[in-house]
């Protein structure tokens, strides 16, 4: 979005802008289209204002991340201290976007050791975190990441699980998918609920099932 | 060490840390380790469905990596 502003001088421009759109002054970005020359003439300049409609109304203040306590700074200790044990250099930082929600990310240059295979060293960390933490404190779930795994992974389950669709629908048959754990397959089922020719159903028993991906055969439309 | 890293893990989990007790076996090509906890705390190494059991299993694995021994933990009751 674009507006045209004009003003005695450059800041008097930007100033009706502010007012006219209800903006903070680093909501938009000004170009200044026309301005007299030399340096004693004061004519009008004429600026362009460009808002940048991602941005959020208001910005983000401080109040929007919640406090980190006690036991969430004991657990990132647990965390510390069980890494350095494995034999493992890493720093991890804390983030709390959420009230009931800590997410722990690790940087570190044995990152494929401490993810492990599917990420399993990396889900065993995240248990042990939230093993902790709900001794101490009810209602906190933990988020273990490392560069930014489960949010590939994610994306990955997501093109297995349309890929597998396009595959069902093709052969007109069902699909058993690899055994995943609730999160994985959470991730299927919901990447998959939107597809009204195809079913997906959990089978198996315990912590990890396998997800079924089924064609319905009776589908009509 | 494996040790270490099985000991602190399961003390800080359980109710009763004086009574946590870790065993090492060293074989040639694996290690035994033997956790040892009161009777009341057996759950919290092992949690539902071995759940903590198989994470400190998991990471262990992780951590004998570089030594290339193969590590086995085995919580006694």
């Amino acid at each position: 979005m674009t507006y045209e502003f004009t003003g005695k001088t450059e800041e008097e421009a930007i100033e009706t802008a502010i007012n006219e759109l209800g903006l903070e002054r680093d909501a938009f970005d000004v170009e200044i289209l026309e301005k007299s020359k030399g340096i004693f003439r004061k004519g009008p300049v004429k600026i362009k204002v460009y808002i940048d409609e991602d941005m959020p109304e208001k910005e983000e203040s401080g109040s929007d991340t919640y406090e980190i306590t006690e036991p969430e700074i004991e657990m990132v200790d647990f965390l510390k201290n069980i890494i350095e044990k494995m034999g493992i250099a890493a720093t991890l930082e804390i983030n709390k976007a959420e009230e009931n929600k800590v997410c722990i990310n690790i940087e570190s240059d044995m990152t494929n050791l401490l993810i492990g295979r599917k990420g399993a060293t990396l889900d065993a960390l995240q248990l042990l975190a939230n093993v902790f933490i709900s001794k101490k404190k009810e209602d906190l779930k933990v988020v273990v990441d490392i560069e930014n795994y489960r949010g590939r992974r994610e994306q990955s389950l997501q093109d297995l699980a349309l890929k597998t669709a396009r595959y069902v629908r093709k052969t007109k048959t069902s699909q058993l998918l690899e055994p995943m754990n609730p999160f994985e397959r959470r991730i299927i089922h919901l990447t998959l609920a939107e597809l009204n020719d195809i079913e997906t159903i959990s089978e198996g028993e315990g912590l990890y099932k396998k997800v079924r991906v089924i064609f319905k055969k009776n589908f009509n439309g | 060490m494996e040790k270490d890293l099985v000991e602190y893990i399961a003390k800080t989990l359980v109710d009763c840390p004086d009574q946590v007790e870790v065993n090492m076996i060293e074989g040639e090509k694996s290690t035994m380790l033997e956790l040892k906890v009161a009777p009341e705390d057996i759950g919290k190494v092992i949690g539902k469905q071995g759940r903590i059991a198989k994470a400190i299993r998991t990471v262990l694995s992780a951590a004998s990596v570089r030594t290339g021994k193969r590590v086995v933990l085995e919580i006694l009751d």
